[in-house]
């Protein structure tokens, strides 16, 4: 989870299905264990994390990962920081997709295209946006929402609270991960 | 890949939070993309190949298995210049 450094506190955990009304309570359940410094401290050695700049060290004034609230849902927004912007992340994504923070232009277009948080898109669909990135990078051209979104369209998956891209029959650029 | 520089405009309009109404796209098709585009479809789609997902990400930062990768080929679309381009930002972002 990545938040601001200051953090005023948040309403209390009954609250929050008055507050996010229209969340499942499944959704409401979806609650970060990464709820101490000293949890969020033993991963700092970690080569898959760390030693490949998960997070540039040139943007630390700007960026900082703090440990979750016990209890408190995936879901919220800024309304407990009093507008302080933050957002989760899941470990895996950093740890096994590799993706880097700040997310690139391209990641900060597809996301805000589909309307869909960062915590929100199903990690093995991280993995396609990574590995689509990949695949430009080393073809020699910039990665393209629109070309993404001719080889994967956007669903959620029965009553999931996922996000996840799904390959068009015919036209699959990207094995499953 | 490496990080992007820090862009202050960059939180405008984008979903930090949780949203109600994600946006379900159906798949694009050509006529739909803008003709830069529409090419590189066409040229992904001539390549005839499933990329294997896993295999890209793991080789990500090591430019040498990435060649392997596909082959010992330089890239189909414009090569030899393309690679050097990717050893060099890799160089600058310190993997190298």
């Amino acid at each position: 989870m990545v938040r601001p450094k200051s953090q005023p506190g948040s309403p209390p955990r009954t609250n929050y299905k008055a507050f996010y009304t229209w969340a499942p309570d499944e959704l409401l359940n979806e609650c970060t264990t990464l709820t101490t410094m000293q949890y969020l401290e033993n991963h700092r050695g970690d080569p898959h994390l760390y030693n490949f700049n998960a997070f540039s060290r040139t943007h630390d004034a700007h960026i900082s990962v703090c440990p979750g609230r016990p209890g408190e849902p995936v879901c919220v927004d800024d309304r407990p920081t009093k507008g302080d912007p933050f957002f989760f992340m899941h470990q895996t994504v950093f740890k096994r997709i590799g993706v880097r923070l700040p997310f690139t232009p391209f990641e900060r277009e597809l996301l805000t295209e589909i309307n869909t948080a960062p915590t929100q898109l199903h990690p093995n669909s991280w993995a396609f946006v990574r590995a689509f990135q990949i695949l430009c990078g080393y073809l020699g051209f910039l990665p393209s929402v629109d070309v993404f979104l001719h080889f994967f369209e956007v669903k959620k998956q029965g009553k999931s609270f996922w996000v996840s891209f799904s390959g068009i029959a015919g036209r699959i650029l990207l094995s499953l991960f | 890949m490496c990080c992007a520089k820090h862009d202050p405009t960059a939180l405008d309009d984008f979903p930090l939070y949780w949203t109600e109404h994600p946006k379900l796209l159906k798949a694009k098709a050509l006529d739909e993309l803008p003709p830069a585009d529409r090419e590189v479809c066409k040229a992904l789609a001539g390549l005839g190949i499933v990329f294997d997902t896993l295999k890209l990400i793991v080789c990500e930062y090591n430019a040498h298995s990435l060649t392997t990768y596909f082959g010992g080929e330089t890239p189909p679309l414009l090569p030899s210049v393309i690679y050097c381009v990717m050893l060099i930002h890799l160089h600058v972002c310190g993997f190298a």
